[in-house]
Parts: C-alpha cells; structure tokens; sequence
C-alpha cells in the first residue's frame, strides 16, 4: 500500500527500527532509474503529476545517456502494516569509471537490490556491483526486472545469479518497473529483509559524508549518513579528519527536494549546509562529530578516487586560456574527481592536462565543456597514468607522453594493469580471446554463466583497453558482450615514446606511448589514419612516425589541385550553400601547425588500435 | 571600370524588392538513369508523364507566388531529365500548362534541354510554334565507346543529326560535354573540343565527371572497379578547356560555361546574380523575396503532395541580408566577370568588402581572387578552388 500525501511531506527524527537504508545496484540499462522513479511515485515522494522520467538523474548529461553520475539521496516514508517507515534510496553510479562512488554509497546503506535484467540477465557491471556490496556485507535483495518483455529468461537469469553472484535466487522478486508490476514487493522486501540500522542517537555523534554537491547560493551541501548519535540545527560539528570547525545552518532530507528539519538521529541519511563555501574544504569519507562531545575515533574512510586517464585540453583561440581556466575550475567545483594544470604544447600552445577516473567520465566533462561555454577545444589523445623507475632510483609518474625523459635514464617502464571482466556469448569467446592476445592480455580463467554464456578474465594493460576495447567488444559480439575493469597494479613493460612528424615538424601533442614489440605496426596504422583525417593541402605532407628518431612508418597526403563544383544552378545553391557552411564549421576545429591544418579527430585518430594496423 | 558594369547582366540595386522574372521547370523523366547521374529523375516510367502534367498544373495554380494574372517573364528554362522525351501531343499540353501562368516577354529566352535520341522532327516543330529559342542539348562526348561507358543512349551519328536539325530551326544552342571520363587521353580531350567548336555552338558547357554519392559511378569506383582520372590530369584538361574555347573565340563567363558574343545563357546568370526566380517540379529551387524554398527530390512524393493538396516544398530557408550577401559574393565569384562590391552593397545592405576583409585579403594573398577597382575577381588559379573560396566567404 502506498502512503498518504500526508505522511511524505515532513522530514525529522525517526526511530531506527523504522528506517531502511538501501541501493539499487544494476547493469547499465537494467532499469535502475525507472525502478527508482516508481519508488518515489508508489510512495507519493512525487506524484503522477511531477512525475519526471528519472528524477534522480538531475543532470542533462546523465539524462542524455541514461546513466548516473553522481551518488543521490532520497527519503521515502511508507506505511506498512501500521507503521510508518523511512526508506532511505541512494542512488549509485552505474559505470566502471565511477566505482569510487558506487563503495561510497555502499558504505551508506545495510541492504541493496540487485537489479537485473528479465532478458540480458547477469551482465559484467551486475557483477562488479554485486561484489562490491558482497565485500561491505550487504543484505542483497535479487530483482528481475522487465519481466513484461514479449521475451523473457528468468529462470536462466536466477540460474546466473546463483552461478555467478553466489546468491540465494529462489526469493528473488520479479517486477516491472516500468509499469509498476510487483513494486509492492520490493517494499515489502525491504522492509522485512534489509536490516535495520544499529546505531543508537544517546551515542556521540558520528556521521559519515557520503557525497557533496555545490550550490551557487547556498554554499555546499554534505550529504551525511548518522551513524551514532543525531544532529540538529545550530549544533557546532567538527570534521574529524580534516579538523574544522562549524555551526550546522540547516539540516534536512531529500523529499525528494531539499526539505530542513530540527534534527537527524542514528541511521538517519539526510544533508547539513554549514558555513563551508568550497566544495574542496569537505571531504567526502570523512566523519562529523560534535565539538563538545567528540567521538572517539572516526568512521572508516575511502579510499581516494585514482585519476586513471589523461588529456591535454587546448583552445583553438589562444586568448580563450583564461576562459577555459574558468570554466575547468566551475567544472570542478562540483566534480572532485577531476583535475587539471596548466601545461603547454609546442604544438598547441597553452592548455590544460586533465586527469579523469575514466573514460566516460573525460567523455562527459568534455561534453558539458562544450554544453556550458562557447570554447573550441582541442583534445589529445587520452592516455594512463605510468610509472617510470629512473636509474638513479627515483620513481616518476608520468601522465603525459611527452615528457618521457631520455630512455638511457629509465630504468624501468611500468604501466598500469587492470583486471578485466568481461561477460560474452560462448560463441564469441574465440574472437574476444584473440582481441585480448593482441592487447597484450594474460588469460585468468573462463567460467560458464550456462550453456550459451561465459565470464572470462584476462588482466590487460589499461592503455589497451581504455579507448576502444568497449566499443570493439560491442561489435564483436553484436552488442551482447559486457565488460568492467579494475586497475590492479602497475607492471614493467619493453614501452617507447613514438613521436610523429608532420612535414618533418614533430608534433608533440600526436605523441603516444607504445609497446616495442608493436610499434611499427602501430605506427604503420597511425600514419595512415592521420594521411585520411588531414586533409589535402596545395601541397605535399609526409607523415612519419618516428622513435627516438628513427623513422618507422611513412605515408604522404598528395598535394590538393582542385575544390570546385562544375554545376551550380539554381536548385545547387541550396545545398552547396549547406555544403560550404559545414565546411567552414569544420575548419574551425582546426589547428595549425606551420602550414598545415591538423583536425581535431585527428588527435583522437592516434589511439585507435585499428584494423588497418 | 569593372566588367560588370558593362556586362550583359547588370547586378540589380535593390534586391529584396525585384519582380520575379525567371521561371524554371523540371521534368524529371529519362529513358534510363546514366551511371554518373544523382539528378531529381525517374528512368523508363514514360506512362506517368500524363499524371506528372497534372501535378505540375496544379503546382502552378496553387504556388502562392502566382495569382490569377499572367506573369511576364524574360527567361524561362526548362530542363530535366530529358524534356523530350514528352511526346508532342505532351509537350503541347506542357506548354499549354504555362501559358496559362506565364507570358513570355518580347526578347525573352526560352531554353529547352534536350538528349540527341529524342529530338524529332515533329518535336522541333512543336518547340518551335510555342516559342522555343534555345536548346541546350547533352552531347557529352563525340565518340561511340565514351557514350556506353557514361550509359548514354545516343549515338555520335544521332547528336550529328540533332545537331544539324538544331541549326536548321534554332540561331541559339548550347553543347553540354563532360571530360575526365575513366581512361579519356589528352589528346582525345583535345580532339572532342575541337569536334563541339567544329558546329559552332554559340554556346558551350563543359563538366568534369563527378562522382555523387548513391550513384553507380561512385559505388563502383569505390570498390575500385574502376581507376578514376587523375587530379592533375583533371586540372590540365579543364585548362586545356579554357584555353581552346577562348581561342576559338568563346567568352569563358562561368567556371564551366563558355560563350559567343552576346550568347550567355541569360537564365543562368539569373541564378549567379541573386535575382530572384520561381522553379516548378520535382526538386526543383525557388529563391523570392530572400527566401529558398525546395521542393520534394521525389517525383513520386511530389506527385503525391500535390494531389492531396499539400504544399510540395520540403524546406525553406530564410537568408538575412548577411547571409545573402556572403553567399551573392560566394557564388558571383564564379563568373569571371567578377563581383561589383558597390552593387552587392546597394543590394544587401552589406558593406561585404569591410565585414570580411580579413578573409578577402587571405584569398588575395594566397591568389585566389584579385581586387579591381569597385570589383572582386576569381584568378585562373582560383577558379580550381572556387569551393574553398566559397567555404571561407559563406
């Protein structure tokens, strides 16, 4: 039974035993946000009315792809069986980029559904998700979802997740999340089979910071999670790790808008506005405490996002520098996860190197870049962070290519490792194999999800597969195939810089690390598809790739000796005019290096691991 | 002094306000489609001509550019696909359709294009008595093996033919040819110039082969069937061009047209000029007061509109004075007679020659197009490039 309006519309203190603290974990797609709008719909947190698709997605971006980013946090009241209860719904990220924020929101719950597929069954994200709410001791509640699909597998798909996951199927609920079928249940689940939380609110005060978010006018916001103790307007907090001090402003819950309340108590999820302005003076992972009643130690932490992937971000217009330095500080402001320094390119000019836990998460920042200012950017080729042993026993990070130092001066190479689960129709196991061996992969083991699906894992060098090991994998496997990673380690590997020159002037900002063993093949496809994205000029260019200045690959672009349209009458111009307009849009994603135009996808063309390599 | 003030075609003054004096209709009917050909036609349904007559006059009578009197006009085109492949009986009825629309004034031209298999006698006679002057007819090439491989229909001794009973009826004709055909020497390039010049056209087109997408053409060079002709040889031929007609006394006046004294294809120059024009049929563009409205591309999608009384027009754009302005000098370039900076500002508004000097100068620098006084002008070097010239004006 849903719950009166009445009931929803005021936060405060609740007994523990009446709170349930829960996440939805799910593959991308699965219908984690469709089940989470229906939860907020049944329990009258919105109605039908303000019923916006995906309501906790309040970014455009991750509406545009259907995926969240950032942790949420929304309270649901709910009567059952006489009582009202408070279901505390923190949302995850979905996408391997974001794991860091998938354990922290873990950290905040006692139980998670586990969504899957009524069709695509266990995919390589469920897994990665379950075992990370396994490894903090989840109560796991399995959903099928779908399950109004013209085409369905659920018995195979509870198969998978006994299989797989090691998890108990036969309690599994089997919902439509879409049309609201079986939703019943999962409160009904929840309530009965989630635990509720053990803290007690007469203890000293310890609340984790799961999340913050910046507001323009309010300053920032700090999404806690009471552990021991409660919290009230006007008390004076401590954070303890990072020891400062302030007066709680006002405090509230997710309603799922922003809604104060006098005060929080033990087991209770809900925000804090204090006197803090900037997002980087609070912690996420760190402990709130009272000033004046400390607790003794605090909770345990995370441990810090890893800036796994790398780029070089310019602006076609030198003197846009200081606009792009602002926009990456407003992007950051609200996104801890990403860096950036100045650097400078002798072949860009001044810019930025950005560093981004992944590949979607560059993606999505480079797309609000472009949503949010009116800057033409240049972006390199993205790279992974390496580690570089120097003869005199000092060891270096290096995330960009061209500084490699002298390699009479490097005693080691090393590169980032990941371990690799992909999730593919038996049938394609040979073709995924053969894509591994030749991203350098060391084989770990195959197990079958059935008869017609396998888990295999292979741990690969990052560098392999951050750019396009999804996308190959999607086409190999006509779109069945699923995969997540998690980096390992660093490991030694025989890695050269590869410079490439265009018209005999090297350019710095084409130069990629590569394997020995592979690099005239590498650069061999490199050339040629650097020869398809530059375009003809009046004159001749040779490109060549180069290490350590000898010339492993060569293509020239022949010279341009004509651009016209024989025919342009009257029913011409209307589409020459589009033809010419789009041509002039492209040449403002031009870069000039002496006296040859370099496009942006250019830049991006060098890492493609091609089939033309 | 600029040529254009003394050319054949005065740039007009105020442009946004020029009565509609041109006319063009598309007849989108051909025996077959040629290899190379992404025109607006429909190969080998002659039976639908009668139900196209209907559609087009229903076109007329709804345009809402027209009204119930009949507008003068002093250039009327109608081109295709192949216009004669309509019967008599059918180009009779064609023409009977615009003269209910359309009154041709004392001097205007009327051009009628026109392939060598389909032009009869009777035909002739037809275009005549409604007042034809002109024939624009798709030669191509004067040799047999060249008409197969570009999958004409024709033979040489028919466009002799055509040719000659052309000149029997009509003072005023052009010759459309194309060069950089697959496997075409110099020497035959050369040979088939002489050939055109040998009839004395007044006027003569001359296209390179171009590859359009979704055409046979371009699918099969693609899967390398075929070795397209080389770009410098291209370039040398369209010189080659260039250099014999204006020997042999024609006036090059476009990128790829060519004429006797007095014999520019005044419709034509309508379209270079940005004054305004109506088009009728499938595919076919209007430009009136500043806008450009396009039809449906498929003859049976416009049949279809029109006869359930919907508008056949697919798009329309709306240029600003800016917009119009740019692309007034984008295009005007393309006459050799150039661009006069003084007229295009009268016309639009636009001081074009202040707004983008920066890109004037660097088309200059590069010698592209020269500057006289009053008048832009595109060089011979920046004739091959008149694409890039227009993507960095537009």
């Amino acid at each position: 039974m849903a719950a009166s309006g009445r009931s929803t519309s005021k936060a405060g203190r609740m007994e523990r035993e009446f709170i349930r603290n829960f996440s939805i974990i799910a593959h991308i797609d699965h219908g984690k946000s469709t089940l989470a709008d229906q939860l907020l719909l049944q329990s009258g947190a919105i109605t039908q009315r303000d019923f916006k698709d995906q309501m906790l997605d309040d970014l455009d971006i991750e509406r545009d792809r259907g995926i969240t980013v950032k942790a949420h946090a929304v309270a649901l009241r709910y009567e059952y069986k006489g009582n009202t209860y408070e279901l505390n719904l923190i949302d995850t990220p979905g996408h391997v980029d974001f794991h860091y924020e998938v354990s922290r929101s873990l950290a905040a719950c006692e139980g998670a559904l586990l969504l899957v597929d009524a069709f695509q069954g266990v995919q390589a994200q469920t897994v990665a998700n379950a075992y990370a709410a396994i490894e903090v001791d989840l109560e796991i509640i399995p959903v099928v979802n779908k399950i109004d699909l013209p085409v369905t597998r659920v018995d195979e798909v509870l198969d998978e997740v006994e299989t797989v996951l090691g998890l108990d199927a036969s309690q599994a609920l089997r919902v439509s999340a879409k049309t609201g079928v079986g939703v019943d249940t999962v409160f009904q689940a929840i309530i009965e089979r989630i635990p509720h939380p053990s803290g007690h609110s007469t203890s000293p005060l310890q609340a984790l910071i799961f999340d913050s978010k910046y507001d323009s006018f309010r300053g920032v916001i700090i999404y806690i999670r009471l552990v021991e103790g409660q919290i009230a307007k006007g008390d004076k907090i401590r954070f303890m790790r990072t020891g400062g001090v302030q007066e709680v402003i006002e405090v509230g819950q997710f309603i799922p808008k922003l809604t104060s309340c006098e005060s929080l108590g033990a087991g209770q999820v809900g925000y804090i506005i204090t006197g803090v302005k900037k997002l980087e003076d609070v912690k996420v992972g760190d402990t709130v405490t009272h000033e004046h009643r400390k607790a003794e130690k605090a909770l345990p932490g995370y441990r810090e996002p890893k800036q796994m992937v790398f780029c070089g971000m310019y602006p076609i217009e030198a003197t846009d520098f200081e606009k792009l330095r602002d926009e990456l500080g407003k992007m950051s402001l609200n996104d801890s996860s990403f860096s950036f320094q100045p650097e400078t390119s002798d072949a860009l000019g001044f810019g930025f190197r950005c560093g981004f836990l992944g590949m979607l998460h560059m993606e999505i920042v480079q797309q609000r870049l472009e949503h949010e200012s009116n800057i033409d950017l240049i972006q390199t080729a993205p790279n992974v962070t390496y580690e570089l042993l120097l003869r005199g026993g000092q060891v270096m990070m290096l995330d960009n290519p061209q500084d490699v130092p002298d390699a009479g001066s490097i005693e080691e190479f090393r590169e980032p490792i990941a371990k690799v689960n992909f999730i593919v129709p038996t049938s394609n196991i040979g073709v995924l194999m053969q894509m591994c061996e030749e991203r350098r992969g060391n084989y770990i083991n195959t197990e079958y999800l059935g008869p017609d699906r396998a888990q295999v894992i292979y741990e690969l060098p990052l560098a392999e597969i951050i750019y396009d090991m999804h996308d190959r994998l999607k086409s190999a496997t006509r779109g069945y195939g699923t995969m997540d990673y998690e980096v390992i380690g660093y490991k030694t590997a025989n890695l050269v810089k590869m410079d490439v020159l265009v018209k005999a002037v090297q350019v710095d900002a084409l130069a990629t690390i590569v394997h020995r063993d592979v690099a005239e093949k590498r650069g061999r496809g490199l050339v040629k598809r650097l020869k398809d994205e530059i375009s003809k000029h009046q004159f001749e260019i040779p490109l060549q790739a180069a290490i350590g200045g000898k010339i492993i690959a060569r293509e020239t672009i022949s010279a341009l000796r004509k651009n016209v349209t024989a025919k342009c009458y009257g029913g011409d111009i209307t589409r020459k005019r589009k033809l010419w307009a789009k041509q002039k849009e492209g040449k403002k994603r031009l870069k000039q290096f002496g006296q040859v135009e370099i496009p942006q996808k250019a830049f991006l063309s060098v890492l493609e691991a091609g089939k033309d390599d | 002094m600029c040529d254009s003030a003394k050319s054949e075609t005065e740039v007009p003054s105020t442009f946004m306000s020029l009565p509609v004096r041109s006319i063009y209709v598309h007849v989108p009917f051909c025996e077959h489609r040629c290899g190379y050909c992404d025109f607006s036609i429909i190969a080998n349904r002659a039976e639908l001509i009668p139900r196209y007559l209907n559609a087009l006059r229903k076109e007329l009578e709804t345009s809402p550019h027209l009204d119930s009197h009949l507008l003068e006009v002093d250039t009327l085109y109608i081109g295709g696909g192949t216009p004669t492949l309509l019967s008599a009986n059918e180009l009779e009825e064609l023409f009977s359709i615009l003269s209910d629309s359309f009154l041709l004034a004392p001097d205007a031209e009327f051009t009628i294009e026109a392939n060598p298999d389909g032009l009869t006698a009777d035909k002739i006679q037809v275009l005549k008595s409604v007042g034809v002057n002109r024939v624009s007819l798709g030669v191509q090439a004067f040799d047999d093996s060249r008409l197969i491989q570009l999958e004409r229909t024709h033979s040489v001794q028919q466009t002799e033919t055509a040719i000659e009973l052309i000149q029997q009826n009509f003072s005023n004709f052009s010759l459309d040819l194309i060069f950089a055909i697959p496997g075409q020497t110099m020497a035959e390039w050369q040979q088939m110039l002489l050939k055109a010049i040998s009839f004395q056209p007044p006027h003569i087109s001359s296209y390179a082969l171009t590859y359009e997408k979704g055409t046979r053409f371009w699918s099969d060079r693609n899967k390398g069937n075929f070795q397209s002709t080389d770009e410098q040889m291209e370039v040398e031929m369209y010189l080659k061009t260039i250099s014999e007609l204006t020997k042999a006394n024609y006036d090059h006046y476009e990128i790829s047209n060519f004429a006797k004294a007095g014999s520019q294809s005044r419709h034509n120059n309508i379209y270079w000029s940005g004054r305004p024009y109506l088009a009728f049929g499938p595919g076919a563009a209007s430009f009136v007061n500043g806008q450009r409205h396009s039809n449906h591309r498929s003859s049976f999608t416009w049949m279809n509109r029109l006869e359930q009384n919907q508008s056949p027009i697919v798009s329309t754009d709306d240029l600003t004075a800016e917009e119009r302005a740019r692309e007034l000098l984008a295009i005007g370039l393309r006459r050799r007679q150039g661009v006069n900076l003084d007229d295009l500002k009268n016309a639009t508004g636009i001081d074009i020659a202040a707004c983008y000097e920066t890109e004037i100068n660097d088309l200059i620098e590069k010698g592209w197009i020269q500057k006289e006084p009053f008048c832009l002008k595109i060089t011979l070097a920046g004739l091959l490039f008149a694409d890039e010239i227009a993507s960095i004006l537009i």
